[in-house]
């Protein structure tokens, strides 16, 4: 079972991408950048890190640039560095390069823009190796 | 991303994008005006107008057309999700559905907001003045919100002058849009107290009234720095005040552009935290007989009546079913309610169950092993004897026999529904026996109330070891929304104390209770219980 985090602030977003991804494995749901980094840090503290993170950027209060320096600032203070760190795919409503850009600067691994479909965020997870091919049999 | 369509939809940011917001609102401001004095003037002034202008008022003629295109497929999403939603579905069904359908309803809100902007841009609104009854408008306006009211505990009142002539004559149609506006926007948010609409007379002379309207709310209030903004926040939606007022800004932008037409004002006070009063303040001329003749009885009614909701605390339903699954899905069926549920696994926990607590109702499966539900029934009925209280029974079963019907009722069952129940016929005959006011069923669908959830109690109050007691109570429920609130408030409590280790703890509740694992709550709940357990002994 993988560990999936999806930072939305609208609900109906998180469980789009919840929906796509359920068959592979457990979503938790955060609302804002600042509780996915917490997230993130409980999460390894537990000893059960996030596989992946699909993160929005558009957020009140901590928005999804803030958000990722922050979680990979975090995963370096508990002893995680570069290709060990949890997947994480934008995504976002934004369309513009400059944002698409910024995002890979600021350490993500992928970017998908909205509307998402299952096809482009499974994609994506066998890209960066978090999920096989099959959806695997419970 | 929506706002960002309607932005763009518009075509008047692309060039507004990096100014300030003062001039974003001086070019609406100035498209209204020009759409006026287009539809006054035909065309005169030309010379200020210029290209751009007439570039933009095109754009506003393709929303205003497009809004209807769009309503049409609209229209289909939500009439067949609306359709789906009145049959059986999985709980897993039934929680996609009603996403597709919540998401539509929203989505046609914004749509009808857009069209009503872009109309009033284009000048498309006339005077439309009628004879009308404005009790029974405001009656109408506080009827179409009493269903979203009760889902979250709120009562709406009525407090109508006497000194308000009854039949007035005027723009009807905005006053209603305008009221329904500030009345959906008193209910959204407001999470406990009361709404009130209150009309009062200001001035009054041979042929006119001065009447003003208020709604007042206990909700969240408008921070004071902001309070000029929420009339005029049509394209300010992108910070966070705006995306907590989301639609707000859409719909009072509008009622207050439909009060200047009408040459009324529209304005709001508000305290933070205690609530807001939105008032309008309109001139109407007086009008001597009832224009509906005789169609309303209110007129024989006493006026400055209250018209509150009966219901002091929920209506408590319990099911009983020795199938998990069919208790479930009746449970998710009802949770669009504001229903209190409780369940039992059979007769004797069911009369268990009954002997301590008091309910409105009891969903009574038939075929039960041991105590099977007629007999259940019998020994409510004789329980009951002794005092005047009837618990209504609805029975519920596969067979529907007259013989089988005839026994439920001779076993002293109300109600008979028939397996596999759907959310229409469950609702309809639960909230009939239970004697709602303003009957629902007629006029909306059940599922116009999905969004909102049945009322939590208010746990600001509750110490940490209480909280924890109602998270135990929850869990086992399994009662992951209110889990989570608990969690939250937990979280709150640790934030105020500075212990972040409690903190870090309620979230993983918190958590866990979004993502519906039981299990990793209960190992939350564990520790949380651990560490207020040391809090305390230290």
């Amino acid at each position: 079972m993988k560990r999936f985090l999806i930072v939305d602030d609208e609900d109906l977003c998180g469980e789009l991408i919840a929906a796509f991804l359920e068959p592979y494995g457990q979503c938790d749901y955060a609302h804002n950048g600042q509780e996915a980094v917490t997230a993130v840090r409980l999460a390894i503290e537990d000893g059960e890190p996030y596989d992946a993170v699909c993160l929005d950027i558009m957020m009140p209060e901590m928005d999804g640039h803030h958000a990722l320096p922050a979680i990979r600032k975090t995963e370096e203070k508990l002893g995680i560095m570069g290709s060990d760190g949890t997947k994480v795919i934008m995504v976002t409503a934004l369309r513009e390069s400059t944002h698409c850009i910024k995002s890979f600067h600021e350490g993500c691994e992928s970017y998908v823009t909205k509307p998402v479909t299952e096809a482009a965020v499974l994609e994506k997870m066998r890209e960066l190796g978090v999920i096989a091919d099959a959806v695997p049999a419970n | 991303m929506i706002i960002r369509t309607t932005e763009n939809a518009f075509g008047w940011n692309r060039q507004g994008q990096n100014q300030k917001r003062g001039h974003t609102m001086k070019r609406i401001k100035h498209i209204v005006n020009k759409g006026e004095r287009q539809a006054s003037q035909n065309g005169a002034g030309g010379r200020d107008l210029g290209k751009n202008d007439s570039r933009i008022s095109n754009s506003n003629r393709v929303v205003a057309s497009m809004s209807h295109e769009i309503r049409t497929p609209m229209n289909a999403i939500l009439g067949f999700s609306g359709l789906l939603l009145n049959e059986p579905l999985t709980p897993s069904q039934l929680v996609k559905l009603r996403f597709i359908h919540g998401a539509g309803k929203r989505l046609l809100h914004l749509i009808d907001n857009v069209l009503d902007f872009t109309k009033l841009a284009s000048g498309q609104y006339g005077d439309f003045s009628v004879d009308f009854s404005i009790e029974r408008l405001i009656t109408q306006c506080v009827d179409t919100q009493t269903f979203t009211a009760k889902e979250k505990g709120l009562a709406i009142e009525t407090e109508l002058s006497n000194a308000v002539p009854e039949f007035l004559n005027g723009d009807e149609n905005r006053l209603r849009h305008v009221l329904a506006n500030l009345l959906d926007n008193a209910v959204k948010f407001t999470s406990t107290g009361t709404v009130t609409v209150k009309t009062s007379l200001e001035d009054e002379d041979e042929e006119t009234a001065l009447v003003r309207i208020s709604v007042i709310d206990t909700g969240i209030g408008i921070p004071k720095e902001r309070i000029d903004e929420i009339f005029s926040s049509f394209l300010q939606l992108d910070n966070d005040l705006d995306r907590e007022y989301i639609g707000v800004g859409l719909g009072l932008d509008i009622c207050k552009k439909f009060m200047e037409m009408m040459g009324g004002t529209i304005g709001v006070i508000s305290v933070p935290g205690q609530g807001s009063t939105f008032w309008i303040s309109v001139r109407l001329k007086k009008q001597e007989s009832n224009p509906l003749d005789g169609q309303t009885n209110s007129s024989n009614q006493v006026r400055s009546s209250q018209t509150s909701s009966p219901y002091t605390r929920m209506p408590r339903v319990l099911i009983v079913d020795d199938d998990r699954l069919c208790r479930s899905i009746s449970v998710e069926y009802l949770s669009s309610s504001a229903i209190e549920i409780k369940e039992a696994c059979d007769g004797a926990e069911a009369l268990e169950i009954l002997a301590e607590e008091e309910f409105d109702l009891i969903l009574m499966d038939i075929l039960m092993p041991g105590i099977d539900g007629l007999e259940t029934t019998r020994r409510l009925r004789a329980s009951e004897k002794s005092t005047d209280k009837h618990t209504l029974v609805v029975a519920l079963t596969a067979n529907s026999s007259p013989k089988v019907r005839k026994t439920c009722l001779e076993a002293g069952m109300d109600e008979f529904l028939t397996k596999p129940v759907t959310p229409v016929s469950l609702l309809e005959v639960v909230h009939r026996l239970i004697g709602w006011p303003g009957d629902h069923s007629s006029t909306k669908s059940p599922s116009e109330g999905y969004e909102n959830q049945p009322q939590m109690p208010d746990m600001k109050s509750l110490s940490c070891e209480d909280c924890l007691q109602y998270a135990l109570v929850a869990l086992d429920a399994g009662n992951f929304q209110q889990l989570g609130k608990i969690a939250r408030n937990i979280g709150n409590i640790a934030e105020k104390d500075d212990n972040s280790l409690l903190k870090d703890n309620a979230f993983r509740l918190e958590m866990a209770s979004r993502s519906l694992n039981s299990a990793r709550a209960e190992k939350a709940l564990e520790r949380l219980y651990n560490l207020n357990k040391n809090t305390v002994e230290v």
